[in-house]
């Protein structure tokens, strides 16, 4: 199963502090002096709705439709993750249009010229959540919420956290007596 | 089915590359820089451009430059990407580049970095921001396969165009020509509901922008919608934009809440 | 390898312990530490709101000069520091002796200065100058909170501590928003909801807070003392009330009962804007918890009312017994990092250092021998926000503003303008250029947070040290030094060789900070006053025992009349403007907006929120720019379209200079704290049709303030 990195909406508050640490985790190291409106795409983008506040992000979909339309195999399921291979991108925005969640952008990127093949003024890449692989402490949003909304789940995460929830529904059938479950009708 | 490796060297430097490597592809392996400018990772080496040029001897290989991104490595190949006839000739073909282009600001930020600042060239002809490198011709019809554009042309005629000249049928407004293209010479405008990719002065195609169904902001073509999603399951090509895709998830996650602890 | 320096944010009250992490001189990062409050977390403004320090010149340009003009009409020009010293002391002594001392109006700083500064600057004024017309932004804010629970309880600041939020049974929020102000007070309630706590919220927009309420009253601005009138008539009438404890420890239960049995919620329901049924559940959550906790914010103070209201919510939680324990109380947030110092410091009219009031003369006497003078002014002085209307009555003519901004932060920004030009002295003593500034006849230029240590009170009396962790570019000095050598100059000798001996020198004089040594500083260390002797833990939570510190040692039950907001709705202004805050950039923005990360998330004109409905009605499309005006002024702020707003009322933030809304807000006053009735002003709204036109406006106008201001400094 592809793990994923993903916030409990029940314990964000807006603050976005998320979104600029996701911003100088990909970037050069003196990305702060040279921060701007016009280059500041973070991969998770904080959504306020009328109810919810949250983050959102790459969801490394098993059956990504990123990765089963993109023409050029720029997306890639791998290490339990869609992966970008930056470099084959060619700008069509497939990804864009498929991603059920609008969590994946093409966008230009200024490329420069230590870490790049001189095939471009400006390369453009699809940019989504990389879990921060290049980060030896992890995704860099999870360090620096404040509320501690945001995790990586995996497998174990989601199966422990199923398994809460079958316990949950188990004491609840069990004071309520098996008759009387919700939605089971009595025979 | 194992891959067979070849010894070939680089700059003196003995490397391993893999069999049916190109030159390009075995000096990037090992962390040697060949610029290029018509080369793309995911579509087929062209060998248009020449900036890519080595200096190359060795078994079945005649000694003399040849463009490193179509050259295959053979055993015991040997390989100068920087000897002084190699730099010479990179120099000329920037200035070639630049006696069709001397108006392309990122053409001459690279030919700047290999001290190319002016050309001999180009006086008196016609002058464009179309170096030629192919980039968007092959992503349009190997990747996207719809060959809306083409070479058309020999010689100092050779250029980008349509069926004909006209507006393209073929075309389904993706812009990954405008995006590959390294010098801006083909654009997309989007504006009032509309789209117009554009080269210079041929429009390329123009289409009515499908809106968002949920907030009617102008998103994609509606031949966009038909090609390039055929992978997916029915019913996954939807007509959202960025936003209220977005706004949709943050509403399900709220399911979410709570749930880890 | 980056060096670590520990210190205090300088931005909320919260009081986050954070590492500065130092490279060859200059700071290139943050980094949460275990402090007492935050525990090693941080919001954005901590993690990426040092790179003003960097000079950035993003916003303004940072002070590095003297700069003097002995004509309005002249250019201020750089001068040296012995030149502007000579000239501001020559001044004030000039006025004081044309107009007496109190013609003179100064501030302290909430702010970056610290408590040492404050300290020395009240001491200025009273010793050296002779006033009382000592105030600080507090005025603006939680001078309610302070004067309410000291009239009903004996001690203005928070009873509780924001440790203990987590583990209180009731979290009743009243016009606070944690998640915009201090984001690691929202983690703790966020926490205590995870240990079971209830939460019950009331508020006229959905806060993220009342997104996890249990209980949720969209109540309408305005209501305030009407709606805790009912909750204490709720208490009273369903025997909610703690019988005992109201006997044994409360005092004026008859007259608060007389006062409040008209407001049965029944009768309220039309006021609030919210059902008697809820207004009755709000309290049965309340009283039932076994602990139970009020906090609030501008939502309670800035109004016409906020003494009463403050009064009103204290007597809830005298009625139900939730003091003088852990894990209940009454907790006014303070703002910002040091605001709460600045009141212990005594930057305030009415009280010396440490609460002692002027008007005691044993108190008077005290202080005039520590300071060697002769006596000292009797009589409480002005309040900043009356600094207009004195000017107009010829009763001030000079003000010496260090470390705020007036002519951003005050109500209607087009009398406090008037009044400076009006001034024959201003003296701005700050980092950055900023619109009080323009008006100055003398800049100061001091170091700012990062650049010197001191220690800083943050929400809950915790005293902090924080620390410097680089050195000042250009030629400044710390506030302290500069007023010393003002004092100097006036004629009273005033040198201390550190930020300790001033620390040491207050804390003789002031009981209640006495044992809050540096020493028990070091680190993590945090003293909670009242800390009497060194020997004493400090205090997490006050009235231990249901010792209040009142005359009598009762909690003292007050209700008012509801009044009405001041600024009339009519055809003309029919919608309501509120300010609140946003959490990426701090008040006057003269820091935040010098930071890149910070800077690129919200820039100007700011926004407005503004209802679905009202957008529609209004003819205006998310993202639009629109002009609102009042009966005061005009601004041009973005329209930002979200049903979190309740229809009727539009919600501005006050910390931008196109998008002003403190050109629009009403100067009316509580009559007891003179704190702005900022949370509602009538307004009308008009859309733009030519919106490219409107951001074209935008941007010269952003552009024509900025330089503006940096050519004031040359740079």
């Amino acid at each position: 199963m592809n793990k994923l990195v993903i916030a409990d909406p029940g314990k964000c508050i807006g603050c976005r502090t998320c979104e600029i640490a996701c911003v100088l985790a990909h970037s050069a190291a003196d990305a702060m002096v040279r921060m701007s409106p016009a280059s500041f795409h973070p991969r998770l983008m904080v959504v306020k709705t009328t109810t919810v506040s949250t983050p959102v992000q790459c969801r490394q979909c098993e059956d990504a439709p990123c990765a089963v339309v993109c023409p050029t195999g720029t997306l890639v399921l791998r290490n339990n993750s869609v992966e970008v291979i930056p470099s084959r991108c060619i700008g069509c925005k497939s990804c864009m249009i498929a991603c059920r969640f609008g969590v994946i952008e093409v966008l230009p990127c200024e490329a420069t010229l230590a870490d790049w093949p001189l095939s471009s003024r400006m390369h453009v890449e699809a940019v989504k959540c990389d879990l921060c692989e290049h980060r030896a402490s992890g995704p860099a949003c999870i360090e620096v919420c404040p509320m501690k909304a945001i995790s990586i789940v995996d497998a174990i995460v989601l199966a422990e956290a199923a398994r809460k929830r079958r316990e949950h529904a188990a004491m609840v059938q069990a004071a309520f007596g098996p008759g009387d479950s919700p939605g089971q009708a009595s025979t | 089915m194992a891959i067979k490796t070849i010894s070939v060297r680089i700059d003196g430097e003995l490397v391993t590359a893999r069999e049916g490597d190109t030159i390009l592809d075995a000096a990037r392996a090992n962390g040697k820089q060949i610029p290029t400018l018509c080369h793309h990772e995911a579509l087929g080496a062209y060998g248009a451009c020449r900036v890519c040029v080595v200096w190359a001897e060795g078994q079945g290989q005649r000694p003399g430059l040849t463009a490193a991104c179509t050259t295959p490595v053979s055993n015991g190949l040997a390989v100068q990407t920087e000897s002084a006839i190699v730099q010479r000739t990179r120099r000329v073909i920037f200035e070639l580049l630049l006696g069709r282009s001397p108006e392309s600001e990122s053409l001459r930020s690279i030919a700047k970095r290999y001290g190319v600042t002016s050309t001999p060239f180009g006086e008196g002809a016609q002058h464009d921001l179309c170096v030629r490198c192919g980039l968007c011709v092959r992503a349009c019809k190997e990747k996207i396969g719809v060959a809306a554009i083409s070479f058309s042309g020999r010689g100092q005629g050779r250029n980008v165009s349509t069926e004909f000249g006209a507006l393209s049928e073929l075309c389904i407004g993706c812009g990954a020509c405008a995006a590959v293209c390294p010098t801006g010479m083909i654009r997309v405008k989007d504006s009032g509901g509309e789209r117009v990719i554009l080269r210079d002065d041929l429009t390329i195609a123009r289409f009515p922008l499908l809106t968002c169904t949920s907030c009617r902001a102008p998103l994609v073509t509606e031949k966009f919608m038909d090609l390039r999603l055929q992978g997916l399951p029915d019913g996954q090509s939807e007509v959202l934009c960025l936003d209220c895709k977005r706004k949709r998830m943050a509403a399900t996650a709220e399911r979410f809440a709570n749930i880890w602890s | 390898m980056a060096e670590r320096v520990l210190t205090v944010c300088p931005y909320c009250g919260s009081g986050c312990k954070m590492n500065l992490l130092v490279e060859n001189g200059a700071i290139v990062g943050a980094e949460g530490a275990h402090g007492v409050t935050n525990e090693g977390e941080l919001c954005l403004k901590g993690y990426y709101g040092w790179d003003f320090l960097n000079d950035t010149k993003l916003l303004t340009p940072r002070l590095k000069k003297p700069l003097l003009r002995r004509r309005r009409s002249e250019e201020l020009k750089e001068v040296s520091w012995d030149e502007a010293i000579q000239f501001t002391a020559s001044r004030l002594q000039k006025i004081k002796h044309k107009h007496g001392a109190n013609s003179i109006m100064l501030t302290g700083s909430a702010r970056g200065s610290g408590n040492e500064a404050n300290y020395v600057m009240q001491k200025l004024a009273r010793a050296v100058i002779g006033t009382n017309n000592i105030d600080h932004c507090a005025r603006l804010c939680h001078a309610p909170s302070v004067a309410g629970l000291q009239a009903t309880v004996g001690n203005g600041a928070m009873s509780n501590s924001i440790v203990e939020l987590e583990n209180t049974k009731c979290i009743f929020v009243f016009g606070y928003n944690a998640a915009d102000s201090h984001p690691i007070v929202a983690r703790r309630i966020i926490k205590a909801k995870e240990k079971g706590a209830k939460i019950v919220v009331c508020d006229p927009r959905f806060i993220e807070t009342a997104r996890i309420a249990d209980l949720y009253l969209p109540i309408k601005n305005g209501c305030n003392m009407a709606l805790v009138n009912a909750f204490g008539n709720v208490l009273i009438e369903e025997k909610l009330y703690n019988q005992e404890y109201v006997a044994k420890h409360t005092k004026g239960f008859d007259e608060y009962k007389a006062v409040v049995a008209r407001y049965t919620p029944e009768y309220v329901e039309k006021i609030a804007g919210v059902s008697s049924a809820q207004i009755r559940e709000a309290m049965r959550i309340y009283a039932a918890a076994p602990s139970a906790t009020i906090v609030w914010g501008m939502g309670v103070t800035q109004w016409g009312q906020g003494v009463s209201v403050v009064k009103g919510l204290s007597a809830l939680a005298l009625l139900t017994g939730n003091l003088g324990r852990p894990n209940v109380g009454v907790d006014p947030v303070r703002g910002q990092n040091n605001v709460q110092g600045s009141c212990d410091m005594g930057v305030l009219p009415n009280f010396f250092p440490g609460y002692q009031k002027v008007t005691d003369p044993e108190v008077r006497a005290k202080f005039a021998k520590a300071w060697g003078v002769p006596d000292l002014p009797a009589n409480p002085g002005y309040c900043l926000t009356e600094v207009p209307h004195l000017v107009k009555q010829g009763k001030l003519k000079a003000y010496y503003v260090m470390g705020e901004d007036p002519a951003q932060s005050d109500p209607n920004l087009a009398g406090i303008r008037e009044a400076l030009e009006e001034m024959e002295l201003v003296v701005v003593q700050d980092i950055f250029m900023n619109k009080t500034a323009l008006f100055a006849d003398v800049i100061l230029p001091a170091t700012s947070w990062g650049e010197h240590e001191g220690v800083y009170t943050c929400a809950d009396r915790g005293f902090q040290r924080f620390n410097k962790a680089i050195e000042p570019q250009g030629d400044v000095k710390p506030d302290w030094e500069i007023l010393s050598l003002l004092a100097t100059a006036i004629g009273y000798p005033m040198k201390y060789k550190n930020t300790k001996e001033i620390w040491n020198e207050l804390r003789e004089l002031c009981p209640l900070f006495s044992g809050a040594t540096y020493e028990r500083m070091d680190g993590l260390g945090y003293v909670q006053w009242p800390c009497p002797a060194p020997s004493h833990p400090g205090t997490q939570y006050l009235y231990d025992g249901n010792k209040f510190d009142t005359p009598d040692g009762r909690g003292y039950l007050s209700a008012a009349e509801w009044i009405p907001p001041f600024d009339k709705l009519d055809e003309e202004f029919p919608v309501i403007l509120c300010t609140v805050r946003e959490v990426g950039h701090y008040s006057v923005r003269t820091m935040t907006g010098n930071c890149r990360a910070l800077q690129t998330l919200a820039d100007e004109p700011g926004c407005l929120q503004i209802n679905s409905a009202d957008a529609r009605k209004h003819g205006i499309d998310d993202q639009q720019l629109v002009w609102i005006s009042s009966r005061r002024g005009k601004a041009l702020v973005r329209a930002q379209v979200t049903d979190r707003a309740n229809e009727g009322a539009v919600y501005m933030t006050y910390q931008w200079w196109v998008g002003a809304c403190n050109e629009l807000t009403v100067d009316h006053f509580d009559p007891v704290s003179k704190t702005p009735e900022y949370k509602y002003s009538a307004v009308r709204l008009e859309s733009i049709k030519d919106q490219a036109a409107a951001e074209a406006y935008l941007q010269t106008q952003y552009n024509a303030m900025r330089e503006k201001l940096t050519n004031v400094v040359g740079n």
